[in-house]
């Protein structure tokens, strides 16, 4: 079964439409990877899985959005959808506290734990995250105290410590270093065994790496972002079903 | 007019606006000078360890003793207890305008707090006679007068400084901040408490040592309800003076090493004002580096 | 979820809190108008208040007397001659007159128990009566409001109001007194006297020969029987007069014996002078400074310590600008308790909210305005003088206006600085109150507690007033 089935989704931020009429289906145990040009809505449309949108003012939503066969608005409460569906943002925002209490932070919210499972739970994020060697003797060091790559690591860490069965994640290496993205990448396919990753990217050498599945993003004349093709990263990238998504790829492999 | 009047008249002016911004130096350092050398010779007659450590204020007595340990309790209680009851109210205050008032309950909640730190002083201090002293009465006995009420009239002085503030603090947490922990399925108290009001840490103890220093130099309104006793503060409900109180009380017919006790209260209260503004100014200093 | 209840209450108490700010404001503003507006006083009387239909005659007085009721025995020392002036009455600095027209003078003298040589009155009524004037006629006058006459007394054998141990009833408060009247009360132990059980009797003989008796009889009789020696006595009872409080001649009278009598027209002229003379001397130093740090200074150890300078004096609490104040202006320069030395320190106290303010205003101003003004050859000073200034005039206002706010409102550093003298200030060396100070000064010197009221709805009406035109200046500025 499909992690997400989207259909028909419709976005306005009051006025203004958004996102038209999105369909498709995520699959577990996969990297889904959205690309396009800036502006064409792959963010909103990221943002809309965990419900972030719910947010921001004046947003409406139409269509049917479905985690797990269930719908995400009607059957599930948002908090409740947060902690199967977890996000990591841009830019690296790891909480003003230790190490360990970013990682601690999430398993905190739902119930009091032990030391021991504390500890369990983030050597085991952490490890997750290829984070665990480098910081495991400077658990109580600041998280600021990280390089942009680690803290990004540690944000992902922070995420797999409520133990989501998606993770999201929105642009995660464009403020990084080249070696600090491929840390990031490696742990990405390393990840997918165990979850599904939703992936925004405007960097197409990393979807095309990285991503099992892709899905491509364009904006209309009206400025409403809407999806162009999805399919198998191998056929979007070598046989595209459609003119514009053959032009987009060529244009920037060129 | 010619050239050399217009440089003239260019010299003389910024002279004159250097000087007008002098004043607030000079007067600060006047103050300084001017109440120092009143209040030091006290010490001539009276060591500075029974100034600050005795009870015993009995300056008419045939042999007169000038303890001020009593008011510094008061203080201590009166401004202790206001901080104690203004808080969680100016936090609550500052968190709904922060993160959740728009429009225009947003700006009627604003223009009362605004209106609320203009009120003069007498106008708490009759407030406080006319109606927290008879509540106080009924609740805890006595007559009413007492550091309890001169606290809790105190609290809403100060209900303005510690919002405004607190408010800019809590506004200026990172966005980013919040949104990573909803995004890991944070109630919004969860957010506000876990994440939001710790990363205001700073700015909320500022706004707290802020009002710490209004509501110890505060005068006119704990005057009228504090009772005015010069005994040794046995609870928060027995009636008390504060150092503001005494210096106010006593300066009409004070003379010689009285009046010099005076203004040596008065030196204390300016170093501990001081001390405060310093402590702010250090760590605001801190958290912008 | 557990956490959801939590979520829920906490937002809850958060916005409960909130509202707390305002329900504080209009709670202070709102009781202080209300007693600002109707004051309700506690009157210890000889009568009680009941007051007969039938008298054959009626009384009436102008509103502006603030009379809300007549005793017979006040009203008999009037008509004697023996009270002439109203200030004990009502507060109000008139001399009384009093007005009987002849259809009505035989009942008068009846129920006042006086013979006519003993009656000083005027028996023809003018047409406009004066302040001061009392008129007793058929009906009641043109234009004036009628007054009650309480003339009943709460008369008690003497067994009632003896001293027993330590208790001894010393006046029956308005509630006990409707309890005795519904016949609710058994014994005088629950009024605060003896355990003796209350009994009505209906003769004043019978008052003078049963325990614990009581009986609510004629004044004029009760009198009389005092006269002719019988034992008898009678409880004071305590009533609540209520009127109008502030009233446009309260603000306007000059004010009679450090505020006994008479309203705060002087007080209000003197606050309206410290407030001129505090923004004469704040003004230009305070915009002068603001320039300073806004066109010359350069970042470094002055202008930090200028900065510094400012906010301490910010921070310094009112009572430290009093004692400085004293100890320069009152005795360094030998002027005594004056407008000048209150001023002065006043002046001091508000210069950082004026520097402040000004600061914002004149940085505002788009620095590309000055750069032409510059590049034409100006100098600096006249940038400042035809660009600068006016353009930041709105928020240089606002700053004044505030600092009018701070300064109307101030006591700490005008008690031992500016005087207590309630005329108006003749000279800059002249004591003058001002309407804090007065205000705080009706408390202490315990004077009524009703002017004291009434004065302070006029300030806070002007604090209000002064806040509201300055932040509506701030809001329309930023758009």
């Amino acid at each position: 079964m499909p992690a997400f089935t989207i259909r028909n989704l419709h976005l306005w931020y009051g006025a203004v439409h958004a996102l038209k009429d999105v369909s498709l289906d995520i699959p577990e145990h996969a990297i889904t990877a959205c690309i396009g040009p800036s502006g064409c809505g792959k963010s909103t449309f990221l943002r809309t899985l965990d419900r972030m949108n719910d947010l921001i003012d004046g947003v409406k939503i139409t269509g049917e959005v479905k985690f797990e066969g269930k719908d995400i608005f009607t059957e599930y409460d948002a908090m409740a959808l947060r902690k199967e569906v977890g996000m990591v943002f841009q830019r690296p925002n790891p909480f003003p506290m230790s190490i360990l209490d970013n990682v601690a932070y999430g398993p905190r919210l739902y119930g009091r734990l032990s030391k021991d499972q504390l500890m369990e739970i983030v050597e085991r994020s952490l490890r997750q995250a290829a984070l665990w060697d480098e910081v495991k003797d400077r658990l109580q060091k600041s998280a600021l105290s990280l390089s942009g790559g680690q803290q990004q690591r540690l944000c992902i860490a922070r995420t797999l410590a409520i133990q989501p069965r998606v993770i999201l994640m929105d642009e995660p290496t464009s403020a990084l270093d080249p070696i600090a993205t491929g840390h990031i990448e490696e742990l990405m396919t390393q990840l997918k065994e165990r979850y599904t990753i939703v992936v925004v990217t405007h960097n197409m050498q990393q979807a095309s790496r990285v991503s099992d599945k892709t899905c491509f993003f364009l904006i209309d004349s009206d400025r409403c972002g809407y999806l162009v093709e999805s399919g198998d990263t191998s056929q979007i990238f070598f046989k595209p079903k459609d003119k514009r998504t053959e032009d987009y790829i060529s244009g920037k492999f060129g | 007019m010619d050239i050399r009047s217009r440089k003239r008249i260019e010299r003389g002016g910024r002279v004159i606006l250097l000087a007008s911004a002098l004043v607030c130096v000079a007067t600060v350092a006047l103050i300084t000078i001017f109440i120092f050398a009143q209040g030091i010779p006290t010490f001539r007659d009276v060591p500075l360890t029974e100034f600050l450590f005795s009870t015993n204020w009995s300056p008419s007595a045939a042999d007169p003793h000038y303890g001020v340990l009593s008011f510094i309790v008061a203080s201590f209680i009166v401004t202790g207890l206001s901080l104690l009851f203004a808080t969680p109210i100016s936090l609550a205050t500052a968190v709904y305008l922060a993160l959740f008032a728009k429009g225009r309950k947003a700006a009627i909640l604003r223009e009362s707090i605004e209106l609320l730190s203009g009120i003069p002083s007498i106008i708490y201090g009759l407030f406080g006679i006319a109606v927290v002293v008879p509540f106080v009465r009924n609740v805890f006995g006595g007559n009413g007068y007492s550091l309890l009420s001169a606290a809790l009239i105190l609290a809403i002085m100060i209900l303005p400084t510690i919002i405004n503030i607190s408010e800019v603090s809590i506004s200026a947490v990172s966005p980013s901040l919040k949104e990573a922990s909803v995004a890991l399925g944070a109630t919004t108290w969860q957010t506000i408490s876990r994440v939001i009001l710790p990363s205001a840490r700073s700015g909320i103890v500022a706004s707290l040592v802020m009002a710490l220093g209004r509501a110890v130099g505060e005068t006119t309104a704990v005057l009228l309800v504090g009772g005015n006793a010069p005994l040794f503060p046995k609870s928060p409900v027995s009636m008390g003076r504060t150092l503001t109180m005494n210096i106010v009380t006593d300066m009409s017919y004070a003379e010689g090493v009285h009046m010099s006790a005076l203004f040596a209260t008065a030196m204390l209260l300016f170093f501990f004002i001081l001390a405060l503004n310093l402590f702010v100014i250090h760590a605001t200093h801190r958290r912008e580096k | 979820m557990n956490r959801k209840t939590t979520n829920a209450i906490a937002l809850a108490v958060v916005r409960i809190l909130s509202v707390t700010t305002i329900i504080l404001l209009v709670a202070i503003i709102g009781y202080i108008a209300f007693r600002g507006i109707w004051k309700q006083t506690r009157v210890i009387r000889d009568v009680v208040p009941l007051s007969q239909e039938e008298k054959g005659f009626v009384i009436s007085a102008p509103a502006s007397n603030q009379l809300s009721d007549l005793s017979w025995f006040t009203l008999r020392n009037i008509a004697q001659g023996k009270i002439y002036s109203l200030r004990n009455l009502s507060g109000v600095d008139s001399p009384v007159t009093l007005y009987i027209t002849d259809d009505v003078l035989p009942a008068f003298l009846s129920h006042m128990d006086l013979s006519k040589d003993k009656v000083v009155y005027q028996n023809r009524i003018p047409d406009h009566v004066e302040r001061g004037g009392i008129v007793i006629s058929s009906k009641k006058g043109k234009n004036l409001k009628k007054i009650p006459l309480y003339d009943e007394v709460l008369a008690v054998n003497p067994t009632v109001a003896a001293l027993y141990g330590n208790n001894r009833i010393a006046m029956v408060e308005p509630i006990q007194w409707v309890h005795l009247q519904e016949g609710s009360v058994r014994s005088w132990k629950e009024l605060g006297g003896p355990d003796m059980p209350v009994r009505n009797v209906s003769t004043l003989d019978e008052v003078e020969s049963t325990e614990g008796s009581y009986l609510v009889v004629d004044a004029a009789q009760w009198q009389d029987a005092k006269d002719a020696g019988h034992a008898i006595t009678s409880l004071q009872v305590v009533g609540i007069e209520s009127g109008v409080n502030l009233t446009w001649d309260y603000m306007t009278e000059k004010t009679v014996e450090s505020g006994k009598y008479g309203g705060i027209g002087t007080i209000i002229v003197n606050t309206f002078f410290m407030v001129m003379l505090t923004i004469l001397f704040s003004l230009p130093i305070g915009v002068a400074a603001a320039l300073w740090l806004c066109e010359y200074a350069k970042e470094g150890k002055m202008k930090s310590m200028i900065q510094s300078g400012i906010d301490i004096l910010s921070a310094l609490p009112s009572i430290i600008f009093g004692l400085f104040g004293l100890l320069v202006f009152v005795q360094l320069f030998h002027w005594g308790f004056s407008l000048i030395s209150g001023t002065l320190t006043v002046s001091l106290m508000v210069l950082p909210t004026i520097i402040r303010t000004s600061q914002e205003a004149i940085a505002s101003v788009d620095r590309s305005l000055s750069e032409a003004s510059l590049a034409l050859g100006a100098t600096k000073i006249e940038t400042i003088l035809r660009v600068v200034l006016p353009s930041s005039k709105r928020g240089i206002i606002t700053g004044m206006i505030l600092a009018i706010g701070r300064a109307i409102g101030e006591t700490a550093a005008l008690i031992y600085t500016i005087g207590s003298g309630t005329d108006i200030a003749h000279s800059l060396t002249s004591s003058s109150r001002v309407l804090a100070m007065h205000i705080f000064l009706t408390i202490t010197e315990g004077q009524s507690t009703d002017k004291a009221f009434a004065s302070a709805l006029v300030l806070i009406v002007l604090v209000l007033v002064i806040n509201t035109v300055a932040n509506r200046l701030i809001h329309t500025r930023r758009r």
